[in-house]
């Protein structure tokens, strides 16, 4: 016979709210569905007001779109504190604090010097080369790319770093093995990438982690992984090996990639890392998971979910061969 | 010649109760006529319809008293401990109903020298051979087939045997053949059976020497689902030295040795999701046990009687998985009682007593590893227990108790896993401790029975287990890093009605209890959550007549894990997953045990034979009664079980 094991308690209110950088703040609010639920609710029907702790002021109210989506048009300002407020009828007051992190990243391309620059110049191979300038709690690195199939940007599966302090929660046990394109004169393979140094190297599953404490010692990395497509990388104008824009993406294109810094608040980061947990036991086939009775990190007062912040930023990266072969040897 | 016996009716005093409400006792005869699935009643069948007591699963034979676990009761069989004492997934006990001369359950103001328990002492005596000569007899029921054997041997020694095997698998396969899509369960496989002997030599000059010995063995397996496999199985064997004499009618003096073997395993075998999983849990206990004790009557007219003993017990414990290396903790447990009862006989009687306990866990193999370290404790133990008798229909009773266990059974375990994980006291998990009261009144008079009662229990120092999940990968091995250590609370009204007059006899027993487990650090952050027996409304009604017996049972849902609540969450991406929220522990009620039971003894004589028939049908309303929750791996999703449909039950019993 079965059973629902539905504890029939009144359903918790969710509530997921990540502070951002960009134009529009996003909440979203509904009923957690119970197990004899054949659905959750979406709450249409509340005041949810930001205010903003640094200066003192409210920001505003979060206006209902639909489903439970909520939206306010402000970009949040790094360093400032928020506090969120949320009333739905008949329950009771909801509330989170949370501090908005900063972000400063710039990329350069460099030029490594491999081999013998007389002879063999496609021997030499070139880095972009990301650098911390500021240092949020914790940093996440994903890379976007097209993927044709299904038509929209999705985050790469695979991702790797030269960072010594990379978090290895996610390793997937697999190492960066890029393809072989050719041999030179020598015999010694060439690989298609941009770093041959990443080669061996661990790879991730979609993200790397990077908390603060770990770039005292070190504060520039280089990435890649097995995602390629059309990322693109401007030079400045005239200014070859300079990367435009300290290497931020200011436009891109609809199939166009890009890999994104993403500095978080320390509870969004640990929403994130347990997010991350838990869906991969949800995916396990290990029948043990069914016992597990954790819940997921949550700062929300009276109800369950995450009020978060981050400051992202898309930076070039690129996997273009043809790189190598602009390099100009030495005279 | 045909004599229609019905002896359970004419000893209707072997139903009465004394005017107490803290004990029990009953006789064989009417603990045989209990309805049961098995066609007749055992001692604990007899317990699960006392006030203060509420059953575990349905059908089975666990039972909780004030708020215990389990495994906080203790069940001996002549004052020797049995700790796996059922049968046929709990349908009945290890040991045989004719071997059983009477029972008694104490629920409070513990007499002294058995210790190491918390919450009740079920004491079963066996019978000695009393017959000048041999008695063969043959036992048929549902479930069990066995044959027994009692006599004497000489003038001064007696000779008890008794085996029993099920024939279960037989059933099983002929009832799926009748009737494929009847039960829940496939592929059911059974191997159950004991043997039991009892040697007694009456030595002389009121000198008795006895050895008794018990093995038996549960051992199932079947199939929930196409791609699962479920199988679990408990094993005891017992053997004891017991030497008693009564040197004048002022002393007695009993030693004894004994030994005893416990194990249990449970095991799943499942295909989740396209991979084999196989998971199980074992407990193992094996104990040896010296005591003596003495009792002894002084002064004028005998009111003053003192009890005083010893006893030392050496345990291994050795909890874990399957096929793996399990760790094994040993331990050491020395304790010496004192008890004292005055009695005015129809007037008072009043009885204190205590116990000190030493109790020591040795150290692991290395030293110098932490947590290695011998750890040891002492802890006392008190009882007491006041019984005025107002007049000859009227009794007022009031125990205390203060007692001591230096094991635990774990809670915690994850949802669908019964067994019985048995671990020791230590230096990381201190010994359970409950701190009891109760009052009451007491009447009877003619006909009539009645007695009311309340009680309160604190117990300390119970053990949770954290992570379910890790009991299947190695976590056992260092359990005590994983527990939690926190209280309970249970109180409570116990209420029973009993009428006897003739050949009616009639029994209505009421309880309303609520019982809390909190204090667990990591549980709920120490807030409070039901314990998983909570059974708020307890009610078990019988009535019989000239052999013919209804009984009516009504218990509250126990408690179980509830489902997760789900809510959609988003990460990098706009990638939507589903999070679970767990609200609590224990809070799904499982449905109510509603049971109607029907039943009629037979007894009769021919010449030589002793004939006893017992008929019946179990569950006569075929309600819905959970036994087991178990996880369904195709659907991904939760089911119960019920172990005992409408059932037609009998028994029949032939003695010469």
């Amino acid at each position: 016979m079965a059973v629902s094991l539905d504890s029939m308690e009144k359903r918790q209110i969710a509530v997921e709210c990540v502070l951002t950088n960009g134009p529009m703040q996003k909440l979203h609010l509904c009923l957690a569905k119970g197990a004899s639920d054949s659905a959750h609710k979406s709450i249409s029907e509340a005041e949810a007001v930001l205010t903003d702790l640094t200066d003192g002021i409210v920001i505003g109210s979060f206006r209902h779109e639909e489903d439970g989506n909520w939206t306010l048009v402000y970009s949040a300002i790094p360093g400032h504190r928020y506090r969120l407020d949320i009333n739905v009828p008949g329950r009771d007051p909801i509330c989170s604090e949370q501090s908005m992190p900063s972000i400063d990243i710039t990329a350069e391309y460099y030029l490594g010097m491999f081999g013998d620059s007389n002879l063999y110049e496609y021997r030499s191979s070139p880095h972009i080369v990301y650098r911390l300038n500021t240092f949020p709690e914790y940093t996440w690195i994903y890379a976007l790319r097209y993927d044709e199939n299904i038509g929209t940007r999705v985050i790469a599966e695979e991702i790797c770093t030269d960072f010594p302090y990379v978090d290895n929660f996610n390793l997937t046990g697999e190492t960066y093995s890029p393809e072989i394109i050719l041999q030179d004169l020598y015999g010694i393979p060439q690989y298609m990438t941009l770093a041959p140094e990443l080669i061996g190297t661990n790879l991730h599953n979609k993200y790397l982690r990077i908390g603060k404490q770990a770039t005292i010692d070190r504060n520039w990395l280089i990435l890649s992984g097995n995602f390629s497509g059309d990322f693109p990388i401007r030079f400045k104008e005239n200014k070859w090996g300079l990367l435009d824009n300290r290497g931020r993406v200011s436009i891109l294109e609809e199939k166009q990639g890009c890999v994104v810094f993403a500095g978080v608040s320390a509870d969004y980061d640990r929403y994130l890392r347990e997010s991350i947990f838990y869906q991969q036991l949800q995916e396990s086939s290990d029948l043990s998971s069914i016992y597990i009775r954790d819940n997921i990190f949550t700062n929300i007062h009276g109800g369950i979910g995450i009020f978060g912040a981050k400051v992202e930023e898309k930076m070039v990266w690129s996997d273009e061969l043809e790189v190598i072969y602009d390099y100009v040897p030495n005279e | 010649m045909r004599d229609t016996l019905q002896a359970s009716i004419k000893t209707d005093h072997s139903r009465r109760n004394e005017l107490r409400i803290d004990r029990h006792e009953s006789i064989a005869s009417y603990i045989r006529a209990v309805v049961s699935p098995l066609g007749e009643g055992d001692p604990i069948r007899w317990v699960q319809s006392l006030p203060g007591v509420s059953s575990g699963a349905d059908g089975t034979t666990s039972f909780y008293v004030r708020g215990g676990n389990m495994g906080n009761n203790l069940i001996t069989i002549d004052g020797i401990p049995v700790y796996g004492y059922s049968h046929l997934l709990g349908l009945t006990t290890v040991i045989p109903s004719e071997m059983v001369k009477s029972a008694s359950i104490s629920k409070g103001g513990f007499e002294g020298g058995m210790g190491n328990f918390t919450a009740s002492h079920l004491a079963i005596v066996t019978k000695d051979v009393t017959e000048r000569r041999a008695r063969t007899s043959f036992a048929l029921n549902n479930f069990m087939a066995g044959a027994s054997l009692e006599t004497p041997i000489g003038k001064r020694m007696s000779l008890q045997l008794s085996g029993r095997i099920s024939p279960l698998t037989l059933e099983y396969k002929a009832i799926h053949k009748m009737l494929p899509d009847a039960l829940d369960m496939k592929g059911f496989r059974a191997g159950v059976g004991d043997t039991y002997l009892k040697y007694v030599w009456n030595v002389g000059g009121g000198r008795t020497l006895k050895a008794f010995g018990l093995y038996s063995k549960d051992l199932y397996s079947f199939q929930l689902s196409d791609d699962s496999d479920e199988s679990m199985g408990w094993q005891n064997i017992i053997g004891a030295l017991t030497y008693s004499s009564g040197h004048t009618e002022w002393t007695n003096f009993e030693a004894q040795l004994s030994i005893n073997s416990y194990s249990s395993s449970q095991r799943q075998v499942k295909d989740y999701r396209g991979t084999a999983n196989d998971l199980s849990l074992v407990s193992e206990m094996n104990e040896a046990v010296a005591s003596a004790r003495w009792t002894s009557v002084i002064g004028r007219g005998k009111r003053l009687s003192l009890g005083y003993g010893l006893k030392g017990r050496y345990a291994t414990f050795r909890p874990g998985q399957l096929a793996t290396v399990r760790n094994e903790s040993r331990t050491i447990l020395v304790s010496g009682h004192f008890q004292a009862c005055y009695e005015i006989p129809e007037k008072l009687s009043v009885t204190a007593g205590a116990m000190g306990n030493w109790f020591m866990k040795l150290g692991q193999a290395q030293p110098d590893r932490e947590g290695a370290n011998t750890f040891h404790v002492v802890n006392p133990d008190i009882n007491a227990s006041f019984l005025f008798k107002a007049n000859k229909s009227i009794a007022f009773q009031a125990t205390f108790d203060r007692v001591t266990q230096y094991y635990h059974t774990l809670e915690g375990l994850p949802t669908g896993w019964s067994l019985d994980m048995i671990v020791p006291s230590g230096a990381k998990v201190a010994p359970e401790t409950a701190t009891q009261g109760s009052i009451g009144l007491a009447y009877d008079a003619s006909a009539h029975h009645a007695s009311i009662g309340v009680f309160y229990r604190h117990m300390e120092h119970l053990v949770y287990y954290k992570y379910g999940q890790t009991l299947f990968h190695g976590g056992l091995a260092a359990w005590e890093d994983d527990v939690n250590q926190g209280n309970g609370d249970s109180c409570g009204i116990e209420s029973v009605y009993a009428y006897s007059k003739g050949d009616w006899y009639g029994k209505i027993s009421y309880t309303l209890s609520k019982t809390t487990r909190y204090g667990f650090p990591d549980i709920l952050d120490g807030a409070e959550f039901h314990a998983r027996f909570d059974r708020r409304h307890v009610l078990s009604t019988s009535i019989m007549w000239k052999g013919a017996s209804i009984a009516f049972t009504l218990q509250g849902g126990n408690w179980e894990n509830a489902a997760p609540e789900k809510y959609p969450m988003h990460t990098f991406g706009e990638y939507e997953w589903t999070a679970s929220y767990f609200s609590g522990v224990n809070n799904y009620r499982m449905p109510m045990v509603l049971r109607l039971d029907l039943g009629y003894q037979y007894r009769f004589a021919t010449k030589h034979v002793h004939h006893e028939l017992n008929i019946g049908i179990y569950n006569v309303t075929n309600h819905f009664n959970p036994f087991m929750l178990y996880f369904d791996t195709s659907t991904e999703s939760w089911r119960m079980l019920a172990l005992l449909p409408i059932l037609p039950n009998f028994s029949y019993r032939i003695k010469f």
